[in-house]
């Protein structure tokens, strides 16, 4: 008896040891949560060298309404005392939205908060219960779609210098466009004897033969590839005709994989187990990168998946929150966005300092024509259309 | 328990201890479980009551719960396919077990030990890195592909029998340890008596061993069962879709949906659906002669 | 039958029984010898296979966590130790490291405290009847299957703000240890000599006295043992984890998830092995230090 309490009392004080092992392994460091926030405090030099505005001059290029300041400028000590959050997703995409929302917040004199997530069911509850701690949030498109007018304000246009806002993005009367992840066509360049131009090519295996990846995860974007594939116009894809959509994908249900992460899209691509797949533009530049001899089709329309800058109902700092967005959407900013995180910059102005390769894949620039979803069509039925998905994907 | 008897006897037999105190020290012992109690039920029990209320109450797309769920037949199909998969990782892991758990009670002091340690490390090491490693071996162009390759012509990940090697691996140890334990103490000498009545060795181990340790094997199966259903990361990183459980469905309706109630009326289908099994599988056990004569 | 099959998942579920045993093989297994084990070869093979398949797939994270390329490709063709430079520098690895070795330590503690008072209650409780009732509720996280907890657990903590909270974490991860810690004192409970304590009361000392003195000391094997398997449910916590964690606040298990969901990454490799290696020590040397003792004892 006395035998075993000794040794489970060895096993229980290898506890201390695993503690106190595992702690020394990990050196003090900024802890995840609020690291952002000492950063931006102390940012003295702004995200791409941001011009700061003494006066309130409209910016040349464009003709925003009287009193508003060019995209990207900020007036010096205009919101001195004053204090503005915004809730994003964490990982890279918040540290560059932080480093551009902090260099605002240092020039206007006011104090940022950064903070997250933003799932839709955490911004409603804050505006149901009138108790609003985000001023600015980072909303999907469907949630924004979903939400407008009753958990995210319609944006004042006449706050913001919106004339240099890409025309490839669709003004949203709830949201100004923050983020577009690209779904587009990549293919190994030694599967075929010459290269796929369209998307019709992707859903021909005769000509075009082998397996092809697409996302486990929705249908958005997805059906609309697969009506682009079957001939529809890019011009009428709003509503989809999501039926269509599936007839046309089960033409590859014999060579189609699944991947549930974009991690799982590389590995397909760097392992040779596909030969074409639906791929986010981001994975693919990143393989070519590894030395995989993949590429995209540039004449196959992207279809983007959209992030929107909005403002909940009841935000106690909108007047900060609009030139916030302002001074976000600026050429020099956008810029910096782009840089930093690997999206497209929002500004048609930014001129980022890019590779040639990540030029070939920077699907806002010629050849690449990007298309967006009609996302009333798939917020108002979300979640039937989610079954649908689940049943075409699980059979 | 035994031990309570045990006391009370004590006190008749001993000097009379004062009877107030004693009333005292029952109340105070019932009390000291308060705490543990009051975390479990507002941790587990009480959102488990606001699950099944939210299950039946909410309306979520201008249904109820469960006619959506019998409305898409997708999600029974998951739910069996959940169970068929749990089901099947039993069986491997109660196939695999028994030699390894009756080795382990054979076995001179050295092999115990070693034995020991090896279902004891990954019974310690995360899951999650075990998964991790199955990723390495089984994805195309690693180390089971180019082993193996009449096996797939793309590598074994991501399919249904990643799935189960992942899912036996991992909870092979909640099997072995419990059959280890009830093998052990089954008296040795049954099985040289059997052996010296002239029984062949494996009709010894099916005759004696098997039933006696019966209850073990159904504590192992119970718990790699419970655990297998509830599992979503492992099926997540080595299935796809066509393998999918319950859990990744219930997590896509959660945070993708925020439909909480449908998440709740899909989890707690489940879990219906797994008391009838294990019921079943109970009373079959007990129509089992040899089983039942051993438990 | 129910009652032999609890019994058993108890002793699994600590696994103490066999920890402890390793250290207690005694003069019965010397009798049998190998002799017994030879006989059965096909269940020697078998075994033998099953060793292999409990501890050698595993050990494929070592060696892809010194590689040199940024891929996960078997065997490695170019070596280095960068991918544990970027472990150690990395704050998001970091920090998740630090949240969860914190969590971990909150949710034992507080999953000891209260499984402790719960198990001394539960052998003492006269009315058997209760605490039987008692004690099976305490047992519920441990049959029911964690994603029936998660939702539950994800909906209420929604409304209470406690999403992607430490104190979250904590409650969450705790009221999954108190089994492990009920059953495992219990267990001790149960072969403890009451005599002693009545010898101390008899003696004048008090209630607090008799508990600190007495009664602690000599269970303490099992309560630092219901303590470090506490400790292991929260650090590798992954299912509740995930529908109560935020961006802000991951711990080590969401993060060695998300880094094999999203990027092809060899840290998570440098991480795994460094897991691997200070689990495995710290079972070699409770091991090595129990069949020293019991060596000594014995002879």
């Amino acid at each position: 008896m006395r035998r075993i309490r000794w040794a489970v009392a060895i096993v229980g004080s290898s506890a201390v040891l695993v503690s106190a092992c595992g702690g020394g392994t990990s050196p003090a460091s900024g802890d995840g949560g609020s690291s952002s926030s000492s950063q931006s405090s102390s940012g003295a030099t702004a995200a791409g060298g941001a011009t700061v505005a003494s006066s309130s001059t409209p910016g040349s290029g464009g003709a925003p309404a009287a009193g508003v300041l060019a995209a990207g400028q900020a007036t010096a000590g205009s919101f001195s005392g004053r204090q503005f959050s915004y809730s994003g997703n964490g990982g890279t995409t918040q540290d560059a939205q932080n480093k551009i929302f902090g260099d605002f917040a240092t020039v206007v004199g006011a104090s940022y908060a950064p903070d997250g997530p933003p799932t839709a069911a955490k911004v409603k509850a804050q505006v149901d219960s009138g108790n609003v701690t985000w001023d600015i949030v980072d909303a999907p498109e469907v949630d924004l779609a979903e939400g407008c007018g009753t958990v995210y304000q319609k944006i004042d246009y006449s706050k913001l210098d919106t004339s240099k806002l890409s025309p490839l993005v669709p003004k949203q009367d709830c949201g100004i466009a923050l983020n577009a992840s690209p779904w587009t066509f990549a293919y190994d360049t030694e599967a075929f004897p010459q290269a796929p131009t369209s998307w019709a090519d992707f859903f021909d295996l005769a000509k075009f033969p082998g397996k092809r990846a697409i996302y486990a995860g929705f249908p958005m974007q997805q059906i609309e590839i697969a009506l682009l594939g079957s001939g529809v116009d890019p011009g009428k894809l709003a509503p989809p005709d999501v039926d269509a959509g599936y007839a046309e994908l089960d033409k590859l249900k014999s060579d189609l994989v699944f991947y549930s992460a974009g991690s799982e899209s590389q590995q397909m691509m760097a392992s040779n187990q596909i030969v074409a797949c639906i791929c986010w533009s981001g994975r693919v530049y990143t393989e070519i990168q590894n030395g995989s001899h993949w590429a995209l089709v540039p004449t196959a329309p992207p279809v983007l998946r959209m992030d929107y800058l909005a403002i909940p109902i009841g935000s106690k700092n909108t007047d900060v929150a609009y030139a916030a967005i302002n001074y976000f959407i600026g050429a020099q900013q956008q810029a910096y966005w782009q840089e930093a995180t690997g999206y497209p910059p929002m500004n048609v102005d930014a001129k980022p300092k890019l590779s040639a390769a990540a030029k070939a894949v920077d699907v806002f620039q010629p050849p690449f024509k990007p298309v967006t979803i009609d996302v009333t069509f798939w917020a108002g039925d979300l979640a039937a259309q989610m079954d649908k998905w689940t049943t075409w994907t699980s059979s | 328990m035994a031990t309570t008897q045990d006391v009370g006897a004590d006190r008749r037999a001993g000097p009379p201890a004062p009877a107030a105190p004693r009333a005292r020290r029952s109340r105070f012992d019932a009390l000291l479980l308060i705490p543990a109690l009051l975390l479990i039920l507002g941790v587990v029990g009480y959102p488990f009551v606001v699950s099944v209320i939210d299950s039946f109450v909410k309306v979520e797309g201008r249904q109820h719960a469960y006619a959506w769920i019998t409305a898409n037949p997708v999600y029974l199909r998951i739910i069996g396919r959940t169970f068929l998969t749990s089901v099947v990782a039993v069986v491997l892991c109660v196939l695999l077990a028994y030699p390894y758990a009756y080795v382990m009670v054979l076995a001179g002091r050295r092999i115990r030990l070693v034995l020991t340690v090896a279902v004891l490390v990954p019974f310690w090491v995360s899951g999650l890195v075990r998964t991790f490693a199955w990723v390495i071996l089984l994805q195309s162009g690693g180390p089971v592909d180019r082993l193996l390759p009449f096996l797939g012509r793309d590598g074994l990940l991501h399919t249904q029998t990643a799935v189960l090697v992942g899912l036996v691996q991992v909870l092979l140890p909640f099997m072995i340890l419990p059959l280890y334990n009830s093998m052990q103490s089954i008296d040795r000498r049954l099985l040289q008596a059997a052996e010296s009545l002239g029984a062949r060795q494996t009709v010894a181990f099916f005759r004696v061993v098997v039933p006696l340790s019966a209850p073990g094997a159904g504590a192992g199966a119970l718990l790699v069962f419970v655990t297998s259903l509830g599992i979503y990361v492992l099926a997540q990183i080595l299935g796809s879709p066509a393998t999918s459980m319950i859990g990744s469905v219930v997590y896509t309706q959660t945070s993708q949906l925020n439909n909480t109630g449908r998440a709740a009326a899909l989890s707690l289908s489940m879990l219906a659906g797994a008391v009838v099994l294990i019921g079943a599988a109970y009373l079959l056990f007990r129509l089992v002669p040899g089983a039942r004569r051993a438990g | 039958m129910k009652g032999r099959v609890t019994g058993e998942v108890t002793g699994t579920v600590t696994g103490t029984v066999p920890a402890a045993q390793t250290g207690g093989v005694t003069a019965t297994a010397k009798a049998k010898g190998t002799g017994t084990v030879a006989r059965h070869p096909f269940a020697v093979v078998a075994a033998v296979v099953v060793a292999l398949l409990l501890v050698v797939p595993t050990l494929v994270v070592v060696p892809i966590s010194f590689t040199g390329k940024a891929s996960f490709v078997f065997p490695p063709d170019s070596w280095s130790l960068r991918w544990y430079g970027n472990l150690f520098s990395d704050s998001r690895w970091t920090s998740a490291l630090r949240r969860s070795l914190w969590i971990a330590l909150l949710s034992s503690v507080l999953a000891t405290t209260v499984g402790t008072a719960a198990s001394v209650g539960l052998t003492r409780w006269r009315r058997r009847r209760w605490a039987a009732a008692a004690r099976a509720l305490l047992l519920v996280p441990v049959f029911v299957p964690a994603i029936v907890l998660a939702i539950g657990i994800y909906t209420v903590f929604g409304s209470l703000g406690l999403l992607g909270t430490v104190t979250g974490f904590v409650l969450a991860h705790a009221s999954l240890g108190v089994p492990f810690v009920v059953i495992s004192v219990t267990a001790v409970l149960q072969s403890f000599d009451v005599q002693l304590e009545r010898a101390a009361e008899s003696l004048g000392a008090g209630r607090w006295a008799v508990f600190r003195q007495i009664t602690l000391p000599l269970i303490l094997p099992g309560v630092l043992a219901g303590a470090l398997f506490a400790f292991v449910a929260s650090f590798d916590e992954i299912l509740v984890s995930l529908f109560i964690k935020s961006p802000f606040l991951e711990t080590f298990p969401i993060r060695v998830y998300q880094s094999v969901d999203n990027d092809t990454d060899p840290t998570v490799a440098a991480a795994s092995t460094l897991v691997l290696v200070v689990t495995t020590l710290v079972i070699l040397v409770a091991v090595r230090i129990s069949t020293l003792r019991t060596r000594r004892l014995g002879t």
